[in-house]
């Protein structure tokens, strides 16, 4: 067994993070935690590594190969530290430090290992380094050492995040969320590339995550985590076909199984928008002052009409124009050409995160009486009126109207984001990956919320996502996007089945 | 290359732009530098006599460009008050306020950094929050009462040196330099103030971020990841704040000279104003912006070096 870890609890000032938790990981394994976000996952890889703040009371024992790593002292366990044991972060943009170029932020772990790599010379080291930078899958890693963080795409700079978990040639590699913030396509690379380094190289793995089908498909054990607690553990086989615990029961029944919408009648074939030959430009960069300026095509010559009660999924890779479409749509654009005609008035839009779409200063009153200010046709009480009967909508009681954003929960705040959509009326909206940044049960909830919407109200949306199964389940009809076009519904299949994780 | 010589056109362009708002300012603004040559008791004509000698009667084009293109062969004009060329009126002078703020500029990164990374390595310990205090207290008295406060406790009180004793630069440089380090302490306090505050606000940004985190996972100390990782993003910001107060360190030159009885420019500013002395005027606020502008300009290349998220081309 190379890590046993027992009883650990993590206290901060006013809550318990983790509550007597036991888990072990044998050599050459795969082990996955899962739970939602508050679970205590994140806390207890980091109180492996020794990386939680001043302010965490940490108890309980951390066995590492026999030794304990919570009764070492602070330079004893920096030996362990990216050596021994290593770990990958969610945010790839984040945890490289933008001032140091990239063959320096790696070599620095064979220099901060002296006891072990102090044989090496520069040269050696140097070498190491690209080699590491080859394994994990990047291509001219010479030019790589040389280049910063900025100018790294997300994906690359996740394998850099790797390359530096791997050079110390560690026995455990902890990957927290390692593909989170990534999209589908190099979510699916970094997994098998963890796969591979995981059978070639012998490295065990501890794979902290929330989405159910990753861990489903990648690890060779699992355990659930609520609340601070472990709740089941077992093979994926078990966890996912006879979950045991209740727990684990709604967690599974959560997680979108991609079953297609079958109910196409609603749908009518009077037209609420008609997007003919659409493309949107903007500007770029000027080399001097009085060059002329030049533009760059972000979406190009687009066709898409969607029908009233329809529901249409917009599918498509970070950076393929999807966001700039929905800005078209709206308006928002200054540079476009062909037509965007809204046969409906009021078109809304439902942003990703529900955090910081709404100002934090106001009441959620305010916030939904906002859209109605402009109008002139309704007296007050009606606006009132008309306010309580959306928030009873979508499923929140009138008194949500006197408290501020922070007093709600992330799916209360995205209810009242598809509130504010609903109250004036609308008979289109946008919706805009508005469930990626949420845990799967209040995913579930807040799907559930559109399919209800949509069946009482027959507005049409456009359905932006990454996620296959939640499209599919909610879409009468896919389209995917790749560089700013808009491909038939032909290849949809083959475009989302070819990530699918592992 | 192409950079510097954009920063350069935009020197000149800035300048230019300068030279004529304080061209207009001085037309606006009421006084007449003839009339407050020759006094009260001047008659119409003599007034007329030296108006024409001076060539204010001109149109406002004319003498503009004529003024213009003095500055440009290096004729500053002569002071319609004193019957001085200007270069000679502000010669020894400029040199004094120059080296003033000089020094007080370097004061301020010498002293302001260190203190700002002490203040943020030891803030959550007492006397880093002690530190704090003082620093607050510092920043909000201003800099002529410092300037009073030196002179009353080094000066008079510890005698460390002596009041008003001022060594021209031809005799002796370093005394010159070492006789306004008093005043440059005064122009400078308030901004270590500053500086270092805004620093130790950095620091304990920077501390939290990600890379740090990934920096501690690697196996690293403590002292490591603050001087290998959080210093270098912390000072970053602080290399702008640095350039902006150049402005401000001239600005309160002209204030504290008068508390040190240093030879500077800024009696002469002040009186020049009040007799509505053009040329003198001029040149002394095209002298102080050219300072503040190839001082930012420095600072911006400065910046382009430290940073490689900002490209050299760009």
């Amino acid at each position: 067994m190379l890590l046993s870890v027992k009883d650990l609890c993590v206290e901060f000032r006013d809550k318990i993070a983790v509550d007597h938790v036991n888990f072990e990981v044998n050599e050459n394994e795969i082990v996955g935690i899962i739970g939602e976000s508050g679970s205590g996952k994140s806390v207890s890889a980091l109180s492996i590594m020794g990386l939680l703040n001043d302010d965490a009371k940490v108890s309980g024992s951390a066995l590492f190969d026999g030794k304990d790593l919570s009764e070492l002292k602070v330079n004893e366990r920096q030996m362990y530290k990216g050596k021994e044991i290593s770990m990958v972060f969610q945010e790839p943009m984040t945890s490289l430090n933008p001032l140091m170029k990239i063959g320096r932020q790696v070599e620095e772990v064979l220099l901060l290992h002296p006891e072990v790599f102090s044989e090496l010379n520069e040269e050696q080291r140097k070498a190491k380094v690209i080699e590491t930078l080859q394994i994990v899958g990047l291509d001219h890693p010479e030019q790589i050492v040389s280049m910063y963080p900025h100018e790294l795409s997300g994906g690359m700079r996740q394998r850099v995040m790797i390359a530096i978990a791997l050079i110390g040639q560690p026995r455990l590699m902890i990957a927290d969320e390692p593909t989170t913030a990534l999209d589908v396509v190099l979510q699916d690379q970094i997994l098998k590339l963890l796969k591979e380094l995981n059978q070639k190289l012998h490295m065990s793995v501890l794979f902290i995550s929330h989405n159910m089908s990753i861990v489903r498909n990648f690890c060779d054990r699992v355990y659930v985590m609520q609340n601070g607690h472990i709740v089941e553990t077992g093979t994926p086989e078990q966890i996912f076909k006879h979950p045991k615990e209740k727990y684990t029961q709604i967690l599974i029944a959560s997680i979108p199984d991609g079953t297609p919408r079958e109910d196409k009648d609603d749908v009518s074939d009077e037209a609420v928008l008609e997007i003919k030959d659409f493309s949107a430009f903007y500007p770029k960069k000027k080399k001097h002052f009085f060059e002329k300026g030049g533009r760059v095509c972000i979406v190009d010559h687009v066709d898409l009409t969607i029908h009233a009660g329809e529901c249409v999924g917009l599918v498509g890779r970070s950076g393929c124009g999807k966001s700039t479409l929905s800005k078209g749509i709206l308006g928002l654009l200054k540079d476009t050409e062909g037509a965007v005609i809204h046969h409906s008035k009021h078109p809304q839009m439902i942003f990703q995160d529900p955090y910081s779409s709404l100002n934090p200063k106001k009441k959620i009153g305010w916030i939904l009486k906002q859209p109605l200010a402009l109008r002139t046709d309704l007296t007050q009480d009606q606006k009132n009126n008309l306010v309580i009967d959306t928030v009873r909508q979508v499923g929140l009681m009138p008194e949500v109207l006197d408290r501020y954003p922070r007093e709600l929960s992330g799916g209360m705040r995205q209810r009242i984001s598809i509130a504010i959509a609903l109250v004036q009326g609308s008979k289109f909206i946008i919706a805009d990956e508005p469930v990626s940044a949420l845990d799967v049960t209040v995913q579930k909830q807040i799907l559930e919320l559109f399919l209800k919407v949509q069946r009482e109200t027959n507005i049409a949306f456009l359905f932006i996502s990454h996620d296959r199964d939640v499209v599919k389940q909610m879409c009468h009809r896919i389209v995917y996007m790749a560089d700013g076009k808009l491909s038939d519904e032909e290849e949809r299949k083959e475009i989302l089945d070819k990530d699918a994780p592992v | 290359m192409k950079q510097i010589v954009r920063r350069l056109v935009a020197l000149v362009l800035t300048l230019l732009l300068i030279s004529f708002l304080i061209f207009v300012i001085f037309q606006i603004i009421p006084g007449d530098g003839a009339v407050s040559r020759l006094g009260t008791n001047a008659t119409p004509e003599q007034i007329a006599a030296l108006r024409k000698e001076l060539h204010l009667d001109d149109p406002f084009f004319k003498r503009y460009f004529n003024w213009l293109f003095g500055l440009f062969r290096g004729d500053f004009g002569s002071s319609y008050k004193y019957d001085m060329s200007v270069a000679e009126l502000i010669g020894g002078k400029l040199k004094v306020t120059f080296f003033l703020a000089m020094e007080s500029f370097f004061l301020i990164v010498l002293i302001s950094l260190p203190v700002g990374i002490f203040l943020g390595r030891t803030a959550k310990k007492p006397i880093g929050a002690a530190l704090h205090v003082a620093t607050q207290v510092c920043m909000a008295v201003p800099s002529f009462f410092t300037g009073i406060l030196i002179i009353l406790i080094f000066g008079l009180g510890l005698k460390l040196f002596i009041p008003y004793y001022f060594v021209k630069p031809e005799n002796s440089f370093f005394g010159f330099l070492g006789c306004m380090i008093p005043g440059a302490f005064a122009i400078a306090i308030p901004k270590i103030a500053m500086v270092s505050r805004f620093l130790r606000t950095n620091v304990l940004e920077e501390s939290r971020k990600d890379y740090v985190r990934t920096a501690y996972s690697k196996g690293a100390g403590e002292k490591h990841v603050f001087y290998r990782h959080i210093l270098k993003n912390a000072i970053l910001p602080v290399v702008t704040i640095l350039g902006m107060t150049i402005a401000e360190i001239m600005a309160g030159s002209i204030v504290v000279e008068q508390v040190f009885g240093l030879p500077g420019m800024g009696q002469l500013l002040i009186s020049s104003i009040n007799h509505r002395d053009f040329p003198v005027v001029s040149v002394i606020i095209l002298y102080m912006a050219f300072v503040v502008i190839v001082m930012n300009t420095i600072v911006d290349i400065l910046y382009q070096c430290i940073d490689p998220r900002i490209s050299m081309e760009d």
